[in-house]
């Protein structure tokens, strides 16, 4: 019966919020009243959240779950939670269960292995080996590459150029499976009369794996011109923003990204400022060849909204 | 007007709880374990729709229903969670009128666990899995072996481990998955637990 309502793909299209509406509001009516519902939902996001910590989510997949998935503080959390059930799980190998590395466990995984002479399965290792060897090779030639270096525009200021932040500063970006090794981008002055971000970008030799380009917005300033313009390179999947606070005279800050019409586009939970400064992350699908506002509000002690500022900025997509 | 007045500020009564627990108890559930369980089910749901506080909007659907039991005495539905249900979904779209409201609410409860100030913070990892190994080690023989089989291994030879394991434990694969979530589901809670009270 279950089977004629839902299978483990439309459990897995509804975590990822791909459902029709009428799919998705039976499924949420479900998972309210049916017990076997709750419990194969349960299973399926479980196992939604370590496929993609093991990086075997494929790509379409793996773009809704960083947009849709990953927009809950709740979720993320569950999938650090994931993350670390993975590594105890790791160091509490079970009598029971083989082991990946184990070459006895290789070819026992496979029975057709197990009736074929010792002489043929040293010689498929050796092909294996040699296979591995040149696997290895490449992808060490792959790394030599030079990496290209993105342009950023800047002001003609450059003192007035924030430097990246290397180290991670109020609330921690999405969490990213992989993360390839960082450059910082060459930063080069053009017209732009404001001052300007500087750019931190990841540089990965994998296109399907995630990377991460950092701006650091100087603060609005009354009266001014605070846009600012930041290069995003095409292959960038998330973007984090720095946003340097003037007074830091709140414990928690939400941050909202505006279109130029002023519509929410995404929204951060709640904040906490680091060194005096916001960090934001969220998918750089959001964004496209236009104008944006990182609205700052700071939550006092009444839990009234309080406006901080808008850090405007422009962005170009190369 | 008034009427309005009174239900906006309506409060729950020892009464009316007892009443709401009383009445969400199934033959198979009692003592509030259901009301926890509806109350979880209404959190994710909540989430799932991207809603900013799914813990005080999961709160107000469990208040509306009491109110409307103290009110009327018994409620006509299919089961008190289609109840639940039908009440959630209304709270879903005033949640969307009162966006504003809704979205920058704070709830100190929340702000003190896992999230956002503390998130993929190394101290709070290191602490997530000191007291991951903790609570493994609370677990009993079987649960543990399970958990620990369950998510060994990587891609085949972790199919193959669960295949084993559902035989061994003499479960469906889909059964077998459907323990590891539990199981799981109790060490979230139980680090949730342990990291509050370091």
């Amino acid at each position: 019966m279950k089977n004629e309502i839902y299978n483990k793909q439309a459990l897995t299209d509804y975590l990822l919020g791909s459902l029709s509406e009428t799919d998705a509001e039976k499924f949420d009516e479900l998972s309210i009243t049916d017990d076997d519902f709750v419990n194969d939902l349960n299973s399926a996001e479980n196992d939604l959240v370590d496929t993609y910590i093991s990086g075997e989510l494929d790509k379409p997949d793996l773009e809704k779950f960083e947009m849709n998935y990953l927009a809950s503080h709740f979720r993320r959390e569950k999938v650090e939670f994931a993350k670390t059930l993975q590594i105890v799980a790791k160091k509490n190998k079970p009598k029971t269960v083989r082991d990946t590395t184990s070459s006895a466990g290789f070819f026992a995984a496979w029975n057709v292995f197990a009736n074929i002479n010792s002489a043929f399965r040293l010689g498929f290792a050796a092909l294996a080996l040699l296979f591995v060897g040149i696997f290895g090779w490449l992808l060490l030639d792959n790394f030599r590459k030079p990496i290209e270096q993105a342009k950023v525009e800047t002001s003609p200021t450059p003192e007035a150029t924030i430097q990246p932040t290397q180290t991670p500063i109020g609330i921690q970006p999405i969490p990213i499976p992989s993360v390839s090794p960082k450059t910082t981008k060459s930063v080069e002055p053009t017209n732009s009369p404001t001052p300007q971000p500087s750019i931190e970008t990841p540089k990965s030799p994998n296109p399907n794996v995630p990377s991460l380009a950092t701006f650091v917005l100087l603060p609005p300033v009354r009266g001014g011109n605070n846009l600012q313009t930041i290069s995003i390179p095409k292959q960038t999947t998330n973007v984090a923003f720095g946003l340097p606070l003037e007074a830091d005279d709140f414990k928690i800050y939400r941050v909202f990204l505006k279109n130029e019409a002023g519509k929410i586009l995404w929204q951060s939970g709640k904040l906490t400022s680091k060194k005096s400064a916001l960090k934001v992350q969220f998918s750089s699908k959001i964004l496209q060849n236009n104008i944006y506002s990182l609205a700052v509000i700071g939550i006092d002690e009444a839990n009234e909204p309080q406006n901080i500022g808008n850090y405007s900025f422009k962005t170009v997509i190369k | 007007m008034q009427k309005t007045n009174l239900k906006k500020n309506w409060v729950i009564s020892e009464n009316a709880f007892e009443a709401l627990l009383k009445w969400l108890d199934t033959e198979k559930k009692s003592d509030g374990e259901c009301y926890l369980e509806i109350h979880e089910r209404l959190f994710n749901y909540f989430d799932r729709k991207n809603c900013q506080n799914p813990d005080e909007l999961a709160d107000e659907t469990l208040n509306r229903v009491a109110r409307r039991l103290e009110e009327e005495g018994k409620l006509e539905s299919e089961t008190p969670a289609k109840f639940c249900y039908i009440t959630a979904k209304f709270i879903f779209l005033e949640s969307l009128r009162n966006k504003e409201k809704y979205n920058i609410s704070i709830d100190e409860t929340i702000e003190n666990t896992l999230f956002n100030k503390t998130y993929d913070d190394k101290t709070i990892n290191e602490k997530r899995l000191n007291c991951l190994e903790v609570c493994t080690n609370n677990l009993d023989l079987v649960n543990r072996e399970l958990i620990f089989g369950y998510y060994f291994g990587e891609e085949r030879i972790k199919i193959e481990n669960r295949r084993k394991l559902a035989t061994k434990f003499n479960l469906s694969v889909n059964a077998l998955s459907i323990r590891a979530c539990r199981i799981r589901e109790k060490l979230k809670t139980c680090v949730e637990k342990c990291i509050e009270e370091k």
